[in-house]
């Protein structure tokens, strides 16, 4: 396994704990470093870099890094760590695939949640990598809402796998239950919820393109899951009448005309989000398209 | 807890064992104090308890007078002053006429479950309990009414009564206010001034000039099917009159140029009027009393349910089968009485005429006609213009005719020189002579003489020279019905050909035959024409005016033509509403025939208010602006109205667009009612009138369904500040007479408020044809039967229609004397229906909507250059496009294929009348399958839940379980209301949500929902999403919802049919001895139509209790739609099985 971490981020982390620990004099980062400083191992300034790496390994921080990489290694031997401007994760590296890991220096205080992270993140990587997943050349096109939730979808495919093989997932079953109760608050009935996410954190060989339909059509995923009844249809209340509706037009049939119709009227509302059948037909009327 | 009865008589039972010493001392103890129990019972003083139930200290007997024809005299059962229970009466057979004549005992008992509910009505929590004014009303009167600009009705809240509170009033106050706003109303708009404050809030101009700058005339009044309390409620029409007085204050104006209000109809506007029937036979409605239809050999009822509507005479109906005849009942569902009937001809809704039309082609095909009857009674045998349609008549052939003298046409009859003129007569082919031949209007059964031509073609010289072709009736009739052809009716109306086959044979084989027609007709928007082809084929068999035939209709107690008055007794029912104001008589003695009449009112359907406050003016590409609206029908704008005895609001078609974007243009809205509705909920006023067993003063009723007369008033002290109906109008009246210091506003009604009402009644008994001869004082002395009863003076007895036409060959109320089956007044020409045929209706149809389904080259429809595919409602009312049912099966109504593929039926519901017994608890339960008395499902509005009947199948597919709620929506262009937006919040109140049932009696498109439940409003909504147990209750009123959301009528809308809004139809008047042109309300006037509409049915909630699941008991097994193998084993008879072998 070829690792190796970015100087910056090593000096970055180390600064970090330092800079943590100085208003505690016991801490042992500080302690640590001020032996460094008292051996007079900082008077070379060539030699910085080498303090820093020494405390970064002999404090353990790569370790959870290794670890999570020995635990898929189907998907590269050759990992990058350097430090996330903005968001962490990680990404592969055409051509050869290399993993290039993106991550905040305050990411290394807690090991387990940061071997947790990883190991959400690499699974990811391992789906990438796994023709029977479907992942496309170019990333999805999505809207916002969409692409949230097909997001999210992933995480719980991906957390929910880990923890069934023992794992200590990113997230546990009940924290994601939470988040995607948020997600599909317009599903009127708990119990139905609860039932389709629930069938889902079970779920084995999903597909990317799958995870895109759900993502875009949140009424799928619950028929998909919930086991509802005849064609499915998903019971919600619709965020322009507030009526509940089993009949969704959902942004891919929604034409434009009336989503700007409804937009003029509703101006929070996103296509995504959809409407009920007879709103639509009231703007469609609007629109002229009746 | 959901315990079933094995778990709780179990857990119950081990309880008690368990809390006794020992279960065996219990039984010790029993058997050693009674040895035998024969000889020795304990002491059994308990039962007199259960005895005492029945105890009473006094009865008293009442009219139950809803609006279903029926007018049963119930007698009340009063113990320490509170009506404990009704009974039927038995007194029927006693009643009898001036001349001994006595009723059938077999019209007893009379009463149903509404009757026997009633005092749960009366006590129950939802009365009108005290006089209320809305605050905003209130204030703005304080603040001296101001002229009302849209920033001022915000103000005041009249564009959001619904949510404004009410007040109490006392009685005085509630007068003064009143009188004051309508003397401030009538101000407002009177003179130049109000025209233009008119034109500015938009109204059209052909409305304006119908006030002739008269106030008044914005005044609108409404006695809710006033022959229920002729006195209480059709005196609201005495109150129109009244204003007159209130107009010479206002504009100053002499008593000879003062104009009173307008009087809103009331029969037509239910919709309940068959309003083909003057376009055959002249008359309002042909109807029979129900003694008559045991006499029928066929019977067949068309979208009519004798067994649920007719429920205290539906045994008239059964007796046909006591007595051997055969039953048909035509109906798209397997109805009530079709579960009765010989046989049973499902049809497509809305397409009855084809159907009709069908039968009488194979009637004439087969020659199985009465030829005489055709020639001696009908205009079969008049001649018809093919170059103008229009019949030949003798100014055609001569310019100098002159109509011979007609006299029983005018001393009878009531025609005038003018109108006899005008009329002119018909002509015939003489076959004889070889040529046409004039004949009048008396010239009808054994008076007519003339052997005239049925078939032919034949060219007559006009008077002006020119040769035109001209048609008996009969032959173009043969022309016109090949488009009606068994293959094609089959197409048209999906009955089965065999059936169809059928009931010609027996029509043509059976005599007599009667066809009763019901609402599941007169509500669509072509009934006229179904009406009219309902005809054809009594006409062709000669089955009218002999007993048990003839085509009649009931549905609503309309006929205040029962008090008909003549020039030889006086003005009959218009001495009571319209005698003259300024001349009132004061002599209590006076002979109701020496009354002054001056009816200083203006008759108007309510319909145009229902519309939009407007007429029917369409922009037509090829002739511009054109009104549809006839002259004699003309609404006036609506700024006030003033109503008793109906849930008008509630009622209305379209209510949801009437509250939201009319009424707010409306400056005073006043409900008199005895219970709190929607209509007092969204009123200015509300008033609270005295209940049927609460009356102090004397009422009287008649019934167009039985011939009693009946007279009462109530035993039972009102039990809160509420007044009689006629001492609510005369305290208007006295209270404007003291604004204005003028006395004679109290004269006109100084018998009333004297207390003295049995005067008015006598002079209409002594005006009237049917009453005139009768005492008030004899009748209440029981001289004729129960103290208050006696016999109509029909000419026959049971009255049956058409008696003297038939029988002493009298001419029909036409123009022509003859029974119509072609109408040729230029509007059916223009509009493509001077023949009886079959239209598409403009909304509910799958094809192209309004079409006229014909290739008859002598219908030749005016189209005024409108696009076919414009679906603008009002365009479709008058787009007349002809095409041949080849051509129209391939169209589609555009409305249809965005899912609107329901035809919704709305009938009445045997458990109410019409919105009547909306608030009584048990018959809320009864109502549905969804009545619940504990309310286990949070989500229902009380104790009753509204439902839609749908076909199982249907609904299976749309993914609709049994039980589940849903949305009925119609076409959003307009429904439930105009610019209705998402998000604001009378949209939800708007909605109409709903429970489903499973019904497989209803065919796949068909659906059904009873009408006029008490609607959602504002404050019922409210209530339903904040109370902790879910009641649709308002807080502040106390109104009980049946519905969470919406209506029946959040699905309707108005239609205004312009056949209906002629100047040139001449028929009888209504209530007396005359003819008429053109418009009357409730005669020929709009007649509503709430079925025309398509729904889409989509899914809201879940069934099961709270929403989770499905409904349980769809899931017994039981439920049709979802029977278990066992539930079809025992349908299917095959729970026992013989074993041959």
């Amino acid at each position: 396994m070829d690792l190796q971490f970015a100087p910056h981020l090593v000096e970055a982390v180390v600064r970090h704990f330092v800079d943590r620990d100085l208003a505690d004099a016991r801490a042992t980062y500080l302690r640590l470093y001020n032996d460094l400083v008292r051996l007079n191992l900082d008077r070379d300034p060539s030699r910085q870099e080498s303090l820093n790496r020494y405390l970064f390994l002999s404090l353990g921080l790569d370790q959870p890094i290794g670890a999570v990489a020995a635990e898929f290694p189907g998907v590269s031997q050759e990992v990058h760590v350097g430090t996330a401007s903005r968001s962490e994760g990680c990404f592969l590296v055409p051509p050869q695939g290399a993993v290039l890991v993106r991550l905040h220096p305050a990411r290394f205080e807690n090991a387990e949640r940061l071997t947790r992270f990883l190991r959400n993140e690499w699974r990811h990587l391992a789906d990438m990598k796994d023709p029977a997943f479907g992942y496309p050349e170019a990333p999805p096109d999505l809207d916002p809402p969409s692409r949230d939730r097909y997001a999210l979808l992933w995480h719980i495919y991906v957390d929910a796998r880990t923890a069934r093989e023992g794992r200590q997932p990113m997230r546990g079953r009940e924290q994601w239950k939470e988040e995607f109760d948020r997600y599909w608050a317009h599903v009127d009935d708990p119990g139905l919820r609860a039932r389709a996410f629930e069938r889902f954190w079970q779920a084995e060989e999903l597909t990317h393109p799958e995870l895109i339909d759900m993502g875009r059509d949140p009424h799928l995923f619950i028929r998909r899951y919930a086991g509802v009844a005849g064609d499915g249809r998903l019971g919600g209340r619709c965020p322009l009448c507030g009526f509940p509706t089993f009949h969704w037009v959902l942004n891919g049939r929604l034409k434009e005309a009336v989503a700007a119709r409804i937009r003029a009227d509703f101006r929070h509302w996103d296509p995504s989000q959809g409407a009920c059948e007879r709103c639509v037909e009231l703007y469609e009327i609007r629109a002229g398209l009746w | 807890m959901d315990l079933s009865r094995r778990q709780f008589m179990g857990v119950g039972g081990a309880g008690f064992l368990a809390a006794l010493p020992g279960s065996a001392f219990g039984l010790r103890l029993f058997q050693s104090a009674v040895d035998n129990p024969l000889a020795h019972y304990p002491d059994r003083g308990w039962e007199k308890i259960y005895r005492d139930q029945y105890r009473y200290d006094s009865t008293f007997s009442f009219v139950c007078s809803p609006n279903d024809t029926h007018a049963c005299r119930l007698k009340a059962f009063v113990r320490n002053g509170v009506a404990l229970r009704t009974e039927a009466p038995y007194e029927m057979g006693r009643i009898s006429d001036l001349y001994g004549n006595k009723a059938t005992w077999n019209w007893g008992p009379r009463t149903c479950n509404k009757g026997f509910t009633l005092p749960r009505r009366i006590y129950g929590p939802y009365r009108l309990k005290y006089p209320i004014v809305r605050a905003g009303w209130k204030q703005w009167a304080d603040d001296g009414f101001p002229y009302l600009t849209p920033a001022l009705r915000s103000k005041y809240k009249f564009d959001s009564r619904g949510s404004d509170r009410f007040l109490r009033l006392a009685w005085p106050q509630a007068f003064d206010y009143l009188a004051k706003g309508l003397t401030a109303i009538a101000a407002m708009y009177s003179g130049p001034d109000g025209a233009r404050r008119l034109k500015e809030e938009g109204y059209v101009p052909e409305m304006i000039e119908e006030t002739h700058q008269a106030g008044t005339r914005t005044l609108k009044f409404r006695g809710g099917m006033g022959l229920l309390g002729v006195i209480g409620k059709y005196g609201m029409y005495r109150l129109s009159n009244t204003m007159a007085l209130l107009d010479t204050h206002v504009r100053g104006v002499s008593e000879q140029d003062a104009l009173g209000g307008r009087i809103w109809d009331n029969y037509t506007w239910h919709g309940d009027q068959a309003p083909g029937h003057p376009f055959v036979h002249g008359l309002q409605t042909s109807d029979v009393d129900f003694n008559q239809l045991r006499f029928a050999k066929l019977h067949i009822q068309t979208g009519k349910n004798l067994v649920e509507n007719k429920m205290t005479d539906s045994h008239w109906f059964i007796e046909i089968m006591e007595r051997g005849g055969k039953i048909v009942t035509i109906a798209p569902e397997y109805s009530p009485p079709a579960t009765k009937a010989d046989y049973w001809i499902p049809t497509r809704p809305n397409t009855d005429a084809a159907l009709w039309l069908g039968i009488s082609k194979l009637l004439i095909d087969g020659k199985r006609y009465d030829e005489t009857f055709l020639r001696e009674f009908t205009d079969f045998p008049l001649l018809v213009r093919t170059d103008t349609l229009k019949r030949l008549k003798a100014k055609d052939l001569d310019a100098s005719h002159a109509c011979p003298a007609l006299d029983y046409s005018t001393s009878y009859q009531g025609l005038t020189k003018e109108q006899h003129a005008q009329i002119c007569c018909p002509v015939v082919w003489d076959r004889q002579a070889g040529g046409p031949r004039v004949i009048h209007r008396e010239e009808i059964g054994h008076n007519f003489k003339v052997d005239c031509a049925l078939e032919g073609r034949f060219n007559v010289t006009l008077a002006d020279g020119q040769t035109v072709e001209v048609l008996p009736l009969f032959e173009m009739y043969k022309e016109h019905l090949k488009d009606y052809d068994l293959e094609t009716v089959h197409e048209i109306t999906h009955s089965p050909k065999d059936l169809i086959e059928r009931l010609a044979n027996d029509i043509a084989t059976i005599k007599p035959v009667a066809i009763h027609v019901g609402e599941g007709i007169n509500h669509w928007f072509h009934a006229t024409l179904m009406n009219r082809a309902e005809y054809l084929p009594l006409i062709l068999t000669g089955n009218i005016g002999i007993p048990g035939s003839g085509c009649h209709t009931w549905a609503g107690n309309y006929k205040a033509a029962n008090f008909q008055g003549s020039p030889w007794t006086g003005k009959g029912f218009k001495c009571w509403i319209a005698e003259d104001p300024f001349h009132p008589n004061l002599d209590p003695a006076a002979d109701g025939k020496d009354l002054k009449v001056r009816g200083t009112f203006k008759d108007e359907a309510v319909a145009y208010w229902n519309h939009g406050d407007k007429p029917l003016i369409v922009d037509t590409p090829k002739y511009g602006r054109k009104c549809f609206t006839g002259k004699t029908a003309m609404p006036t704008p609506t700024k006030s109205i003033f109503f008793t005895n109906v849930n008008l609001i509630n009622n209305a078609k379209w209510a949801y667009e009437m509250i939201k974007n009319v009424d707010p243009k409306i400056n005073l809205i006043v409900s008199v009612d005895i219970e709190m509705t929607a209509s007092v909920e969204y009123a200015d006023f509300g008033l609270p009138a005295n209940s049927w067993m609460e009356s102090t003063a004397y009422e009287v009723t008649s019934s167009c369904s039985n011939p009693f007369l009946q007279i009462w008033k109530g035993g039972l002290k009102p039990l809160y500040d509420s007044k009689d109906d006629v001492k609510i109008l005369a305290g208007v009246a006295e209270a404007l007479g003291r604004l204005h210091g003028d006395g004679r506003f109290a004269d006109y009604w100084k018998f009333a408020l004297e207390g003295r009402e049995e005067i008015y009644i006598q002079r209409l008994m002594d005006a009237s044809t049917t009453l005139r001869g009768y005492s008030f004082k004899d009748i209440m002395d029981g001289k004729y039967g129960e103290p208050g009863t006696a016999l109509m003076l029909f000419r026959t007895y049971p009255r049956e229609a058409f008696w003297e036409q038939i029988h002493e060959s009298r001419p029909f109320y036409t123009d022509t004397g003859r029974l119509h089956a072609y109408c040729d007044i230029p509007e059916a020409i223009e509009y493509g229906e001077n023949f009886v045929v079959h239209r598409e209706g403009p909304e509910a149809t799958p094809y192209l909507p309004n079409v006229i389904v014909s290739s008859n080259p002598w219908i030749r429809p005016e189209d005024y250059g409108l696009d076919p595919n414009d679906m603008d409602a009002d365009v479709r009312h008058v787009r007349n496009i002809k095409k041949p049912w080849a051509d129209v099966k391939r169209t589609q109504n555009p409305l249809w294929a965005k899912g609107y593929q329901f035809y919704c039926l709305t009938p009445k519901t045997r458990h109410r009348v019409h919105s009547q017994w909306s608030a009584c608890d048990w018959n809320l339960i009864w109502d549905s399958n969804f009545g619940d008395p504990y309310r286990h499902d949070k989500r229902s509005p009380g104790v009753g839940e509204h439902q839609l009947h749908v076909n199982p199948q249907a609904a299976k597919d749309l993914g609709i379980r049994d039980g589940d709620y849903v949305y009925v929506d119609s076409n959003p262009a307009d429904r439930p209301y105009v610019g209705a937006r998402p998000d604001d919040p009378f949209y939800k109140v708007a909605r109409c949500m709903l429970r489903v049932k499973y019904n497989p009696a209803y065919p796949y498109h068909t659906v059904m929902m009873k009408h006029a439940p008490y609607i959602a409003t504002e404050r019922s909504v409210k209530a339903h999403e904040s109370r902790p147990d879910g009641r649709a209750l308002s807080e502040d009123t106390g109104y009980q919802a049946n519905l969470r959301y919406g209506s029946q009528q959040s699905i309707t809308r108005s239609w205004l049919m312009p056949m209906h809004q002629t100047d040139s139809l001449f028929h009888k008047q209504k209530v007396y001895m005359g003819f008429l042109f053109g418009s009357e309300a409730d005669n020929h006037a709009i007649n509503t139509t709430p079925k025309e509409t398509l729904v889409k049915i989509t899914k809201a909630e879940n069934g099961g209790l709270a929403g989770i699941g499905p409904w349980k008991h769809g899931l017994s097994g039981f439920a049709p739609g979802q029977e278990s193998g066992d539930m079809e084993k025992f349908l299917g008879g095959r729970f026992i099985e013989v074993d041959h072998g």
